[in-house]
């Protein structure tokens, strides 16, 4: 997975980020239950962190009609993003997909979705279920090894 | 702090400083010809605004100057059942003056990746929502495989 991306040595580490293929970005997608949701409204860039669930290729999420992203027209574009990261060792992942909001206006699909969990995780009527359907997805890692006292180096690990 | 719907809590400006200042990676929004995109960063919190730093050339540094920009940290506590988000609105600027840069390099503010960081970047805030709640039904969550 490393694609050759940006390398850097210092006297202690050696960093390096890396492409993740399209499987282990929807492994960390289903993996998440947290996502981010990025659009434009008024020229300007919105964010909006939700639940969400991996559907049949694409990210369902529950919303409030009356919410900036309830009232995103079907269509509209939008970025989702997934990461994790560890700050001791300074290294971490995302993965992002850009792709359109549509409805689920399908009761039984819904219904699936609800028995899948597709909960809202905040209070409030979240009544409008949406998937975003992804025109691409793309993930991107960082990783780190630290030099050894033998001139070995190793993935970093929290001192015991 | 403020109540508006159940098991919610509205946190105020304080709150959401305290949260920022205790994270390390956020994720920030821009525009790009009017097309949304989203760029997870390590950023520090520096008198009351978010600074961090870009690689010059990079589809982030072109996107955020002097422009509008949303910034969002969020997290979770599994044992308590609490989640919480902090989102800032505002313009994104470099620091230029040189004060303002060397001061800036005091910051503990480092890239995490290895690409050459020109750029400090500072997010000058003019809104900073935040909001805690107990998550509804946590345990029902299934995962497609």
């Amino acid at each position: 997975m490393d694609d050759g991306g940006l390398k850097a040595m210092s006297a202690s580490d050696v960093v390096w980020t890396s492409s993740l293929d399209a499987d282990t970005c929807w492994r960390l997608l289903r993996r998440e239950r947290i996502g981010r949701i990025a659009f434009v409204r008024d020229g300007r860039p919105w964010l909006v962190p939700v639940n969400h669930l991996v559907d049949e290729g694409t990210i369902a999420v529950r919303t409030d009609a009356s919410s900036a992203l309830g009232a995103l027209d079907d269509g509209a574009e939008v970025v989702f993003e997934v990461d994790d990261s560890d700050p001791q060792a300074k290294t971490g992942w995302s993965v992002v997909v850009h792709g359109r909001v549509v409805p689920i206006d399908d009761p039984v699909q819904q219904q699936a979705l609800n028995a899948r969990g597709l909960q809202p995780w905040g209070p409030g009527p979240k009544d409008r279920q949406r998937r975003i359907v992804p025109d691409s997805v793309t993930g991107k890692a960082i990783s780190r090894h630290r030099k050894q006292s033998d001139g070995t180096f190793l993935p970093y690990m929290p001192p015991d | 702090m403020t109540t508006d719907a159940p098991g919610t809590t509205i946190l105020d400006t304080d709150d959401c400083l305290d949260l920022l200042r205790a994270g390390e990676v956020g994720r920030v929004a821009v525009t790009i010809a009017d097309h949304p995109d989203i760029f997870p960063i390590n950023y520090v919190v520096d008198r009351g605004s978010v600074v961090f730093r870009t690689d010059e050339g990079t589809k982030l540094a072109a996107s955020l100057l002097g422009r509008g920009v949303a910034f969002e940290v969020d997290g979770y506590d599994a044992d308590e059942g609490v989640a919480w988000s902090v989102v800032l609105k505002g313009a994104a600027v470099e620091i230029e003056q040189m004060q303002q840069f060397f001061d800036a390099l005091d910051l503990p503010l480092f890239p995490w990746h290895a690409g050459r960081k020109q750029h400090f970047v500072r997010i000058e805030p003019t809104e900073i929502t935040g909001r805690r709640f107990h998550v509804v039904g946590p345990d029902a969550w299934t995962t497609e495989d």
